[in-house]
């Protein structure tokens, strides 16, 4: 039986964000984040019975954040594939709830990266045949996709700004984000550069933070406080884990992803209102919108131009800011969820989507590495 | 037959096609041996790391599939066969991407992905010009550097426009 709106999200949260001091843990942030979105669902502590995270400072979060919350869960999944496992969480808690394994699911994550010195927890290993090469990770990984996008379909610098530019006209709409100053195209050309295409402003921020969202069957959702978001269709999909072995650079498992969450929804991207996708790195967002059938393979780079990915643009994409100006705590994709939510909601404010029914959330982890798609969407969508 | 292996440059070893072949993995031995008497044997990374010591890039092709493996492994990704047999590449191969990685200290060095003629693709480096002057499609050579945890495998850009062929006869 297909999980198509069979679970919904209830409850969502960010705890304290952007540079939280020294002294918080990231199990901090998962409680004050847990705290929230309880509050959020109106739903209790007690009523958790499923636990879902990853983490780069926890060998066994799930273990480490039953222990600190005081919950005893019958349910616990620690699927690790870097930024997109939060939304492999949300696809294996629906399923889990649809089978009966749990009935509320907890999704959270926290992560002090920018307190703890700014250098991103990655606690990845390094392939023995790239490592004598010292490429800087991940970022140099992200550098060589963009270099062989850019020679094939004739992509450049200026356009991958065009991503960070929109990305930050987001961001000045939503006062949660960490960077709201006024960014140019010639600011991102200009910045220092990291590894060649990708200067520092193509790069997603270091900041801490941290979330959690609550899943539970579509029949107690609606029941709760704040009208569901129900999952409507999701897919997952990962084709390497180091750089070396990804056979297309230009093509990411995305377009596996995608269409399988496509076909479970019965929608496509058509139908999407707001697209919240992983943008680690610049070259991520045009790489995902053509992977996730916005635009053809290659056009991805005059999709993101003349602003039609920032507000008032054809295509609403990460309407917070993205990891690229709002918060980038080490993984991002716990926060994409967040933002889908309050989109389907109609919670975001300045920056709400008129009519934004349907959302698409891309979880990207490792290099390019893991790709799963999550379509949420509103009553009216069931 | 008896065949030359071991030369430092890399290039020119005795061709069969574009690629050369021998030793093999021997059932029930609980490791790669290779059936050459001068071919490296023990676990894949080790023969990989012997090859290179030996101024030469190995690399695995499936007995089964024909598919060439790279990383060295013990089974064939393509089609799950254990019988894999080492060859080593003629040298050649085209950048695939590149990036120039910048520090605050220190010129910014190359790291690339490389195209081998054989149809693998490894993560190396071009050396011999500017770390941003490489380009996606430079043709490329290898070679072997000295470092310090061991030998590793770069890349230098061959002649700009195409060399003329190298002798197929070994040095003999
Ligand atoms: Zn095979």
């Amino acid at each position: 039986m297909s999980p198509r709106g069979r679970a919904a999200i209830v409850g969502v949260a960010e705890s304290d964000l952007g540079e939280v001091g020294p002294g918080l843990t990231p199990l901090d942030l998962i409680g004050q984040a847990t705290f929230r979105a309880l509050d959020d669902a109106g739903l209790e502590k007690e009523d958790v019975d499923g636990l879902f995270s990853a983490s780069a400072y926890y060998h066994m979060p799930t273990l480490s954040m039953g222990e600190y919350l005081g919950i005893r869960p019958r349910y616990s999944d620690a699927t690790s594939m870097g930024g997109s496992s939060f939304v492999s969480h949300l696809f294996h808690a629906a399923v889990a709830i649809d089978a009966g394994l749990c009935e509320v699911a907890l999704i959270a994550y926290g992560s002090t990266q920018r307190s703890s010195g700014g250098r991103l927890v990655s606690g990845s290993e390094t392939l023995p045949y790239e490592a004598p090469y010292r490429p800087r990770y991940p970022v140099s990984m992200y550098a060589l996709a963009a270099s062989r996008h850019m020679y094939e379909y004739g992509t450049t610098r200026e356009q991958l700004a065009e991503v960070a530019v929109a990305a930050r006209e987001w961001a000045k709409l939503n006062p949660k984000a960490f960077v709201r100053d006024d960014l140019s195209v010639e600011d991102v050309l200009d910045s220092r550069m990291i590894s060649s295409p990708l200067s520092v402003l193509d790069c997603c921020l270091v900041t801490d933070g941290g979330g959690a969202v609550l899943v539970t069957s579509s029949e107690r959702a609606r029941d709760l406080r704040k009208p569901p978001v129900y999952l409507l269709g999701a897919g997952e999909a990962h084709w390497h884990r180091n750089i070396s072995q990804m056979p297309d650079l230009t093509v990411s498992a995305a377009a596996e992803s995608g269409p399988q969450a496509y076909r479970m929804a019965k929608l496509g991207p058509e139908a999407v209102n707001v697209a919240l996708l992983y943008d680690a790195f610049t070259i991520n967002t045009v790489l995902f919108l053509e992977d996730l059938g916005f635009c053809e393979k290659g056009e991805g780079g005059a999709f993101v131009s003349g602003g039609r990915i920032s507000p008032g643009g054809e295509l609403a994409v990460n309407t917070n800011g993205g990891g690229l100006s709002y918060n980038h705590p080490g993984m991002y994709g716990l926060l994409l969820l967040v933002e889908a939510a309050r989109q389907v909601r109609g919670e975001c404010g300045e920056r709400q989507v008129a009519g934004a029914n349907v959302a698409l959330v891309h979880g990207n982890g490792g290099v390019l590495s893991s790709q799963v798609s999550a379509v949420l969407g509103s009553e009216e969508t069931l | 037959m008896r065949r030359r292996f071991f030369r430092c440059s890399g290039e020119s070893y005795r061709t069969v096609g574009a690629w050369s072949f021998r030793g093999g993995y021997e059932e029930g031995k609980g490791e790669i041996a290779v059936a050459s008497e001068d071919a490296p044997a023990g676990a894949p990374a080790e023969v990989y790391g012997r090859y290179l010591e030996g101024g030469r890039l190995g690399f695995q092709r499936c007995r089964d599939c024909s598919s060439m493996v790279f990383y060295p492994r013990v089974l064939c990704p393509v089609c799950g066969s254990v019988d894999l047999e080492w060859g080593t590449s003629g040298g050649r191969g085209v950048v695939y991407a590149t990036t120039a990685v910048h520090s605050r200290d220190g010129e910014p060095y190359n790291v690339a992905l490389v195209d081998l003629e054989e149809g693998i693709r490894m993560m190396s480096r071009v050396e011999g010009i500017p770390a941003e002057e490489v380009e996606v499609g430079r043709r490329v050579r290898f070679e072997v550097r000295e470092e310090d945890d061991g030998p590793v495998a770069v890349f230098v850009p061959m002649a700009e426009p195409e060399e003329p062929e190298e002798s197929e006869e070994p040095a003999r």
